[in-house]
């Protein structure tokens, strides 16, 4: 009972979405129930979550004072923000200012971090992978796509020549297209394997 | 009254050929050997790192990314068939080998996963609440708390697995001294910039297809066979349809 009642509910959910994404006129009506339902319980998981989180950056700072600045900082700007959000409300203009204020800018500081490791990553790479087909092609596509996004086949005059290297310029396309068929017949395996019961992610065996 | 759209019909007419072709190939068959399934060269390399963290003591990182936020999709659970996996390779380790996620959801399962193969290997005094833990919420704060994990934590190898933004490169620059870095990420862009800086990238279904190979398991490598048959179908449909659109057919 214990293994078969979680199994029966994920098959049983899984078909229901599945009927009402295919016969909306039907059962469709009470679809938004069971997305709602899903909702809260992933609010409520988040919340619960978190709790631990913050539990185990406490007993760190518990077991060592000296060296959990960090875990200080986290846990008393956790506690303001949650405290300020509950008073204020989430709405609230003001709060929301002062919480994207802070957000941001570490963002961007990541993002644009992540910049300049990219493009070290760009440089470094025939020194990590080795020089084969994969990374020439790898290298000559970059450079070469990157060129046709500058918009230089502008300079060319052969309307022949430009209508090839549009046709070129739709290959990165192509090959996202290809990566994401892939991706897509992944996933339909293991949700088909979850709908039929023989893959429990949620299962510990 | 049914208001299908052609491209409903074809979605389902996909769906259900693939459940027909795994259902074929989980009750005809037999149980198939590992060995008579294509690997990715990721399984190998996942091996590898596990023997090497085993040798040398050190744990392994496991990142399951952003699991069902903000957008509750499939490939968010590809982590989870990682983490019993390697989990179950160091129940009896000094050091467990480690889980992070950066979803409430997505790291509660992991918990129960973990804290269950703790359970059924009869040992549940082992299993530690913060091997399976979430890292934060969000994906720059994952990356954050990721960026701070490697270097605390001194691991053997660091598993990227599961729904990643582009930026997670930072936390592979960070272990670039470690054994091996594998990664299955979802989306194109993540794959792209990953690779560059991992030492055993996934691409597409081999992202799939690294754990289902880890688990060799009955329903699992049926799986992997109706993906093989499901590619070459689609292979087909594709040259037919460019075929029909250069004699102008659509």
């Amino acid at each position: 009972m214990r293994r078969t009642l979680p199994v029966a509910i994920t098959i049983s959910t899984a078909l229901f979405v599945l009927a009402a994404l295919f016969l909306q006129g039907q059962v469709g009506s009470y679809l938004p129930y069971v997305l709602d339902l899903a909702i809260l319980l992933m609010a409520v998981s988040a919340l619960v979550a978190l709790a631990y989180l913050v539990t185990r950056q406490v007993n760190k700072i518990r077991q060592n004072p000296a060296e959990s600045t960090p875990n200080m900082v986290l846990v008393l700007a956790f506690s303001i923000t949650l405290v300020a959000g509950l008073v204020f409300g989430v709405q609230n203009p003001a709060y929301n200012r002062w919480v994207a204020a802070i957000q941001r800018p570490l963002q961007s500081s990541l993002l644009g971090l992540s910049a300049l490791v990219m493009a070290s990553a760009a440089l470094k790479l025939f020194q990590r992978k080795g020089i084969d087909a994969f990374t020439v092609s790898f290298g000559l596509s970059a450079v070469f796509f990157l060129l046709l996004g500058m918009n230089t086949s502008r300079l060319v005059i052969n309307p022949q020549l430009d209508a090839a290297l549009l046709t070129l310029s739709q290959l990165p396309l192509v090959g996202a297209r290809g990566l994401l068929i892939g991706i897509s017949l992944g996933a339909l395996m293991v949700a088909l394997r979850i709908v039929f019961g023989v893959e429990r992610p949620f299962d510990e065996r | 009254m049914l208001l299908l759209t052609t491209n409903d019909l074809l979605a389902l007419l996909i769906v259900l050929a693939s459940a027909v072709c795994l259902a074929l190939f989980y009750w005809l068959s037999g149980t198939p050997k590992k060995s008579s399934i294509r690997l990715p060269s990721t399984s190998e390399a996942l091996e590898s790192l596990l023997q090497t963290s085993a040798e040398e003591g050190k744990p392994v990182l496991l990142n399951q990314g952003m699991g069902f936020s903000p957008n509750p999709e499939i490939t968010g659970l590809l982590g989870l068939g990682l983490q019993r996996v390697i989990v179950n390779r160091s129940l009896t380790a000094d050091r467990p080998n480690m889980v992070e996620s950066g979803d409430g959801l997505l790291s509660l399962v992991s918990q129960q996963v973990s804290r269950g193969l703790y359970h059924n290997a009869l040992m549940p005094e082992y299993f530690n609440v913060n091997q399976a833990s979430l890292q934060a919420l969000g994906p720059m704060a994952n990356l954050a708390g990721l960026l701070t994990m490697v270097p605390e934590s001194k691991p053997s190898g660091l598993l990227l697995y599961g729904s990643f933004t582009p930026e997670h490169l930072l936390a592979l620059d960070q272990g670039i001294n470690m054994n091996t870095s594998v990664v299955g990420a979802s989306a194109p862009t993540t794959q792209a910039s990953l690779w560059m800086h991992a030492d055993h990238s996934a691409f597409g279904e081999d992202s799939f297809a690294t754990v289902s190979s880890a688990k060799p398991e009955k329903s699992t490598l049926a799986g992997l066979r109706t993906a093989d048959v499901l590619r070459i179908l689609i292979s087909i449909a594709l040259l037919a349809a460019a075929i029909l659109k250069v004699m102008g057919e659509f």
